[in-house]
């Protein structure tokens, strides 16, 4: 007999036959029956704790209440909430009115924001022309202005001699992000002075094309010589030299009417300081009542130096004695 | 005369099979069965998973709960398959995981394999052990005193044997039933309870000396 079996007999895990088997090994040999006993009886030394559970009065009774609970749970709210709510338009109006509330609250937030982050762009283009045009007039000595016998040249072409003299690398800064209407493209085709000053004789819409900026220049005004002449490299007073473009030749004469970069709401003007300023009218100083006009009501250089005149890119420098 | 599914007396349903009262609540609901089947292993399970547990309130609470997931799994009882392992095996998961949350880690988890050295105690040797000792190592103590010492001994067992001896010395599981509830081969079952014998043993040699120094 194995001890194996007699182990699992002891143990009570044999099953019928094997169980059998073994009973009748324990009738014909009283020395394994003996073994088995013992066997049994360290089983219980070792294993019985005397310890009987008994479950709590009502186990059974409380299962079966939780599970009944679970068959026929609590109403909750949600069961009186109609599984499928029909289409109604008074519901449509009303959220189709908080949307749309909410869009009117926002939009004019939103729109500030775009105009002042355009303002801050149209700023930050000036401040860059300011220092190129620094730079060009510590090398020569003089605002860009065409050579002698050029004075018919387009005033947008101040952009021209500043990209030749190496002072503007980017002419997308000639572009007022607030009104958005310069398509580059044709701006970036600018080879020279000299072949924008060609493409204005030749073919004066392609030339409108190229020059689509969005600034004017102020080319000068006439020294107490007589002369056109540019502004001086250190005026003695702060000039208007760059401005955001003045409005159509129709209206012009209007002094009501202020540049259309920022629909009418006003102007930007670098200094000859660098400083760039915004003015919601044409009237910069005391001896400068427009900015757009001399004080001769004239698109022309001013009268005199503290008389500025930011000219439309398509009109000429009108003076002669630059470089 | 037709004869009603889910009408038959209390008496009735006592002498049908566990297998096929779980077929019938399975496929008809019928409260009835249900209540049969928890009256009839309401001490049986209960005493196992207090044993097990070592505490009664959350051995009520596991007794509950195992007989909520009986109801609610209901549908993915297969048939043929003997229901008092799969009851068990519910109800050792249920115990387990109450364990854990109280914060009670069982040292063992159910289908962690034990180290050969652990789990193949030689039966021959262990039989002559517990046969040859005439008078045992706990025969000089009283039975009040060897039964505390029972309990705290299995106490000190591993849990995957502690759990394999209660199943087979208190719940009078067979072999195969164990190792369908615990998810283990039959021979690791018994070699689990060698093991726990082999090791009970070993600790009653242990008292005995220590009690002899003292």
């Amino acid at each position: 007999m194995k001890p194996d079996e007699l182990l699992d007999f002891a143990l009570g895990q044999l099953d019928d036959p094997r169980r059998r088997a073994v009973e009748e090994a324990c009738r014909a040999d009283p020395e394994v029956a003996a073994m088995v006993e013992r066997a049994r009886r360290a089983f219980h030394a070792l294993l019985d704790d005397g310890i009987s559970h008994a479950p709590p009065p009502g186990l059974a009774e409380k299962t079966l209440a939780l599970v009944a609970q679970g068959r026929n749970p609590a109403p909750s709210i949600l069961d009186y909430a109609p599984a499928r709510v029909p289409f109604r338009w008074a519901d449509f109006a009303v959220a189709a009115s908080i949307f749309i509330a909410g869009v009117v609250t926002l939009m004019p937030a939103v729109q500030r924001s775009r105009e002042r982050m355009n303002q801050a762009g149209c700023v930050f283009n000036l401040s860059q022309i300011g220092k190129s045009l620094g730079q060009y007039v510590s090398t020569h000595q003089s605002y860009p202005a065409p050579p002698n016998d050029r004075g018919d040249a387009k005033s947008g072409l101040f952009a021209a001699l500043l990209q030749d003299g190496g002072f503007l690398q980017d002419v997308s800064l000639l572009d007022c992000p607030y009104n958005g209407r310069c398509d580059m493209q044709h701006a970036r085709r600018m080879a020279s002075f000299e072949q924008a000053d060609e493409l204005s004789k030749r073919d004066p819409a392609q030339f409108q094309k190229m020059v689509c900026w969005d600034y004017g220049y102020n080319p000068g005004y006439r020294h107490a010589s007589g002369q056109l002449g540019p502004i001086s490299a250190r005026p003695a007073s702060l000039i208007p030299v760059v401005a955001d473009q003045p409005p159509a030749d129709r209206l012009l004469g209007d002094v009501d009417r202020n540049s259309p970069n920022h629909f009418g709401a006003g102007q930007n003007v670098l200094y000859s300081d660098g400083a760039v300023r915004w003015h919601r009218s044409r009237h910069v100083g005391p001896e400068d009542s427009d900015v757009y006009l001399n004080n001769d009501r004239r698109i022309e250089p001013g009268v005199h130096e503290r008389d500025s005149v930011i000219l439309p890119r398509d009109h000429p420098f009108g003076i002669s004695s630059g470089r | 005369m037709v004869k009603v599914i889910g009408s038959d007396s209390a008496e009735s349903l006592a002498q049908k099979a566990d297998e096929e009262l779980m077929r019938r609540y399975r496929e008809h609901g019928d409260e009835a069965v249900y209540n049969e089947l928890v009256h009839r292993y309401e001490r049986e399970l209960y005493r196992y998973l207090a044993r097990y547990m070592g505490d009664t309130s959350m051995a009520e609470d596991v007794f509950q709960n195992t007989f909520l997931q009986i109801h609610l799994k209901r549908g993915l009882y297969e048939d043929g398959r003997p229901f008092r392992p799969w009851l068990y095996a519910i109800a050792t998961h249920q115990a387990v995981d109450a364990l854990r949350k109280a914060g009670r880690h069982p040292t063992v988890s159910l289908d962690q394999r034990l180290s050969p050295a652990q789990g193949e105690a030689d039966a021959g040797s262990l039989l002559d052990m517990l046969v040859n000792d005439d008078s045992g190592p706990l025969a000089d103590l009283q039975d009040q005193e060897r039964r505390d010492w029972v309990r705290e001994s299995v106490e000190r067992l591993p849990d995957a044997l502690r759990q394999t001896l209660i199943l087979a010395y208190h719940q009078d599981l067979k072999y195969r039933e164990i190792a369908d509830i615990l998810k283990i081969p039959v021979g690791t079952v018994k070699s689990r309870l060698h093991a726990a014998l082999a090791k009970l043993q070993q600790m009653a040699k242990a008292a005995k000396r220590d009690g002899k120094e003292d």
